[in-house]
């Protein structure tokens, strides 16, 4: 009774000093309280317009995109019929492309939509005219309004446009049935092919002057990892002589894989990298990724006990160990206790892409890259050397690792961006602890990829 | 303002009743909160979230019994929900609590006695430290601790044991308690405090 006595005595103290203490909090809770209670509505409406500008940007862009003239430029097609007439009315803007274009009118003319023969004597006219404009017999009469090329045209086998244009032009009377006097009444025609002319003028040859392939994508990804690690405990064979002089430190032979109890975790992972597409189907990317991972263990909450970790070193004969605290059991205790070992990881990942199969619209890729890995934070607990407790010991984590990822995916294009999605794999080469824990620790993840790759020049 | 119209007003979101009881409350729930909390930044949030139940769940409360008791109960169970959600009651902050307690006790203030008795609460490992909260002053029994903790009501026990035991081990060394005299069986506030 007296000892009942005693701890309301005591509870009342207690209750009674901590009635007594107050402590004022901050104005930011406040400001955060009332913040979640009257959400300002105008931010909503910031975002929806944002909204509404990206995708009305997006819709706008795909809309550009996808105009005739566009399509024929990208796609090949052209709507150029087989009209017997060319017409050229604009000489003048032709000749700043001159110095460009002459080196590559072949090559480069070869991307230009397939047409038969009369189309491309049409286009080879031009091209001369814009290769040499200094050469009168390769050029057409630009003062005239138009310029018939009569009956020839019906002789003229459809060949291969642009093949050989020297060919060509020597095998093609050059321009006989000029005759003005035919203007008139060729006129009607003139007009419509005079647009089509104009069409090469403006869009494919502006094309062959910018016609440099476009190198350098934007990627963005994010994966859900499974997270899990690997045990290697071989140091110990070197420990057995280290630990003997340790107190509390006795050795559990055995894998340490069976003597601990572990599950796997789910993580992510985010990060951007920068494509360089070096040939058709392979490119180099480098970019920066954020990982975090973690994987539970399987413990119990006892009495606090001395959990010692006897540590290697390099000569084989100093004895050393770090001594904690601890009240986590690995096995044995009064409750359950599940834990979570947590890494926080910044990466630079270099790597490559490599296309195995499909087309420019699908496609299956595989890739690879070596990362740089830097530990930002963790929560790492860390088996003791008898195996019986669970305690942490930061100055035994490695800051500085290397990680390595393996990949495949199929990546589809559409809306002017490459959609992927695919398996995963990522192992990290180091162990995340320093040689001086007897025990090395792999993290492994595995996961589904998600990405998306802009082309940006 | 009135206490009727602070409720009323809070019944229907309204701003102003809102800071009203915020301002009245606040004070006394912040002390509670930070008994449980790891430091006073947690004991912010703790407070922060419990408002927001507060503010959001106004409408429950019957007016049968004291409105700071509704108020404070579900501060505590923030606090608690917090510590188990951020798995500070089951880690490792025994490990550092318990080593840790020479370190901080050098850090005590000694500005007034409330204070210091609360900040000797808080040098306990967060197991002992929460169940003494619940059990010694916010009144809960054992078995409404096991269950609010997910321990066994002789577990709360045991804890509350070793936690009063070293509370007042504490309050001793620090001289804010006088050791028990042996036949009159209780302590006396030490001189000067």
């Amino acid at each position: 009774m007296e000892r009942r006595l005693h701890n309301d005595e005591f509870e009342d103290l207690l209750r009674e000093k901590s009635d007594q203490f107050t402590m004022y909090p901050s104005d930011k809770v406040w400001k955060e309280i009332n913040k979640s209670m009257h959400p300002r509505r105008k931010w909503y409406w910031l975002g929806m317009a944002l909204l509404l500008t990206g995708v009305g940007y997006q819709y706008a862009d795909q809309l550009v995109s996808s105009s005739p003239i566009a399509q024929q430029a990208s796609t090949g097609k052209s709507d150029i019929s087989d009209e017997p007439v060319v017409t050229v009315k604009q000489p003048a803007e032709l000749i700043p492309f001159t110095s460009t274009v002459k080196s590559k009118s072949t090559q480069a003319m070869r991307s230009i939509p397939p047409v038969n023969t009369r189309n491309a004597f049409a286009s080879v006219a031009t091209t001369d005219l814009m290769a040499e404009p200094e050469s009168p017999a390769k050029v057409i009469p630009m003062n005239q309004s138009s310029t018939t090329l009569g009956n020839q045209d019906d002789e003229l086998q459809a060949v291969e446009p642009f093949a050989n244009i020297e060919s060509l032009l020597a095998s093609v009377d050059p321009l006989p049935d000029l005759k003005p006097e035919n203007n008139a009444s060729q006129s009607a025609g003139m007009d419509e092919s005079g647009k089509r002319i104009n069409w090469l003028q403006e869009y494919a040859l502006y094309e062959l002057a910018t016609s440099k392939p476009n190198r350098w994508s934007l990627q963005v990804y994010a994966s859900p990892t499974m997270n899990y690690r690997k045990l290697v405990g071989d140091r110990t064979s070197n420990l057995q002589s280290t630990i003997k002089n340790i107190p509390f430190a006795l050795s559990i032979p055995g894998d340490v894989n069976t003597l601990v109890n572990h599950k796997p975790a789910l993580g992510f992972e985010v990060g951007a990298s920068v494509l360089y597409a070096v040939g058709k189907n392979f490119s180099l990317k480098a970019g920066v990724q954020f990982n975090y991972s973690r994987y539970y263990i399987q413990a119990f909450r006892g009495t606090n006990e001395i959990a010692t970790i006897a540590l290697t070193d390099n000569y084989g004969f100093r004895a050393d160990s770090i001594s904690n605290y601890s009240s986590i059991r690995n096995f044995g205790g009064y409750a359950a206790d599940d834990l979570q070992n947590q890494y926080f990881q910044l990466s630079a990942p270099i790597g490559a892409e490599w296309r195995v199969l499909g087309n420019k619209r699908l496609q299956l890729n595989i890739a690879g890259t070596v990362q740089p890995t830097y530990l930002l934070n963790k929560n790492s607990y860390m088996i003791s050397t008898d195996m019986k407790n669970y305690t942490i010991a930061p100055s035994l984590v490695r800051r500085w690792n290397v990680n390595t990822t393996a990949e495949a995916y199929i990546s589809y294009k559409a809306a002017g961006l490459r959609w992927q999605v695919g398996p995963q794999f990522r192992y990290q080469l180091l162990s995340s602890y320093s040689s001086k824990y007897p025990i090395s620790e792999f993290l492994m993840e595995y996961g589904v990829k998600f990405g998306i790759t802009k082309t940006i020049r | 303002m009135t206490d009727d119209a602070i409720f009323q007003g809070c019944l229907i979101n309204d701003s102003v009743a809102q800071r009203e009881l915020y301002q009245r409350y606040s004070p006394k729930m912040l002390s509670v909160c930070y008994r449980f909390a790891h430091n006073r930044e947690d004991a912010e949030d703790m407070l922060q979230e419990g408002f927001i139940k507060v503010f959001s769940q106004i409408h429950t409360f019957q007016s049968k019994g004291a409105f700071e008791g509704w108020v404070r109960r579900i501060m505590v169970h923030t606090c608690i929900n917090n510590l188990k959600k951020n798995k500070k009651f089951n880690e490792s902050v025994d490990i550092i609590h318990a080593t840790g307690v020479q370190i901080r006790e050098e850090s005590v203030p000694s500005i007034v006695q409330a204070k210091q008795v609360v900040e000797c609460i808080r040098l306990l490992p967060i197991g002992y430290r929460t169940v003494l909260n619940l059990y010694a002053i916010e009144g809960y029994s054992h078995k409404e601790i096991a269950g609010m903790l997910d321990i066994e009501e002789s577990t709360s026990r045991s804890q509350y044991t070793r936690a009063k035991q070293m509370l007042e081990d504490i309050l001793i060394k620090k001289k804010i308690l006088q050791k028990p005299k042996e036949k009159s069986g209780w302590y006396g506030l030490a001189a000067g405090q």
